[in-house]
């Protein structure tokens, strides 16, 4: 084990990322794990409050800006990857952190997902997905699966194949995809600290369970599973192995080597000739 | 023989690092589970949890007070602490088993399970380390947490569990009509 001694500076904790705003969260939800996961990332990478950004839309796992004592963009539905893609190419030199679930992430931001993966801005996207809409109380998200009931709006199930997002983002480009279980923090913190450090655009895509609309997924515990492979640096290797998957195998997939996106920096025009431009 | 407490068992330094680290998780942990039970309404469990946060603080200050005298620890990330069986420190309570409407009995129990996996922890690093102050640390702090374990369940007696239907809510979350 690589073992460092400390130095005189106090190394920073996970509480120094925890803000004052306490989570009202269910009692027994994934999320909380997840971020003890997140705080304990940033404490390990003694990320700079002051240069990290966390961006998120809405649902359940996107009120983790309020959080956390970083920088915070709570944003509108399905549009926390816009918004943090114009926030890192604006200010390429900040940590931009992405949270969301997967009716977020994969429905009403569906299509931004997708381009953010092929654009490979370097931004770290964390998806906390309990295949079910939480916040508005229990309604078939696109991981759902096809068989699901207990929805009233689906009562003989969505009917329809559910997303698979480790597979969607490899295919899109993604160029570091990994997944991890909010029943083990400390390993969701290491694939974090991994996604930030790598250069492009990371997807962890994290099984974290809704314990009231979802409460089988207690179970997950017992189903999940290491990977049990070795990343690769080629997409095409990652999906044929993925798709071998049950979709609960936990590691990193893919560690890709393309070039992250950023344009250029040269100013080419100002505020006021933009302003300018949409003028009636 | 390699065993799953062997980053803790290696030396002074790592196990107090586990300690700390042990001790700090579990109070952080039920200091969340308190706020999370304020936020839900559920007082009598939000002030246990608080309550047994406080103890497992002072416990924290006590392995923190011994490790100053070794010196600096070493810093170890979160995904390299090795504990027996469980993903997170031993003795933090884990999230899962909490619910809104649970009763100080759950809330004990939780504490049971976590003062014992504690307790099993340390005996586990005494039994295995190689090196005599490892082990003289290792045994007293099991020591403490065999207290802490049989304290527990002296809480316990005073708390029977409840009836079937203590999580009946009149105004469940999950109904969609």
């Amino acid at each position: 084990m690589d073992t460092h001694l400390t130095e005189n500076v106090p190394a920073p904790t996970p509480h120094d990322y925890k803000s004052d705003v306490k989570p009202i969260w269910c009692p027994g939800c994934g999320d909380y794990s997840v971020l003890a996961g997140i705080t304990r990332a940033m404490a390990n990478m003694g990320m700079e409050r002051h240069n990290t950004v966390v961006v998120s839309g809405i649902g359940c796992s996107s009120r983790i800006p309020a959080y956390t004592s970083v920088y915070g963009y709570h944003t509108v539905h399905g549009r926390s990857l816009a918004v943090a893609s114009g926030v890192k190419l604006a200010r390429p030199e900040l940590n931009v952190l992405i949270f969301g679930g997967d009716g977020d992430g994969f429905s009403i931001g569906g299509n931004h997902f997708l381009h953010a993966c092929r654009r490979n801005v370097d931004m770290t996207y964390i998806v906390m997905d309990n295949q079910v809409y939480g916040m508005t109380k229990g309604q078939a998200s696109p991981t759902t699966e096809a068989d699901w009931c207990e929805s009233k709006l689906t009562p003989e199930g969505p009917g329809v194949n559910p997303i698979q997002p480790v597979a969607l983002a490899l295919a899109c480009g993604a160029n570091f995809v990994a997944r991890g279980f909010s029943g083990d923090p400390n390993e969701v913190a290491r694939l974090i600290v991994e996604g930030v450090k790598h250069p492009g655009f990371s997807v962890i895509h994290v099984l974290s369970p809704c314990v009231t609309f979802r409460p089988e997924q207690r179970g997950w515990k017992s189903t999940v599973h290491p990977y049990g492979r070795e990343p690769t640096d080629d997409p095409n290797a990652a999906m044929r192995a993925v798709l071998e998957d049950d979709g609960f195998g936990l590691g990193i997939f893919l560690a890709g080597n393309r070039r992250p996106f950023q344009p250029g920096s040269a100013v080419t025009s100002t505020i006021a000739q933009i302003e300018e431009g949409f003028a009636v | 023989m390699k065993t799953t407490v062997l980053n803790g068992a290696a030396n002074v330094g790592l196990f107090l690092a586990h300690a700390l680290e042990l001790e700090n998780e579990a109070a952080d942990r039920y200091v969340e589970l308190a706020d999370s039970m304020e936020a839900h309404n559920n007082v009598d469990v939000a002030k246990l949890f608080r309550d047994l946060a406080v103890y497992s603080r002072k416990h924290a200050e006590e392995v923190r007070q011994i490790a100053e005298k070794h010196g600096p620890l070493p810093k170890v990330a979160p995904w390299e602490f090795q504990w027996d069986a469980t993903n997170e420190s031993p003795e933090a309570a884990s999230f899962e088993h909490a619910h809104y409407l649970m009763q100080p009995h759950h809330a004990l129990k939780m504490a049971l399970l976590s003062e014992t996996q504690g307790n099993k922890y340390y005996a586990s690093v005494a039994a295995e380390t190689k090196d005599p102050e490892v082990a003289r640390l290792a045994r007293e702090f099991a020591e403490e947490e065999a207290g802490h374990v049989a304290l527990v369940r002296q809480w316990l007696e005073r708390y029977p569990a409840p009836k079937e239907g203590w999580d009946d809510d009149p105004d469940p979350p999950n109904i969609s009509d």
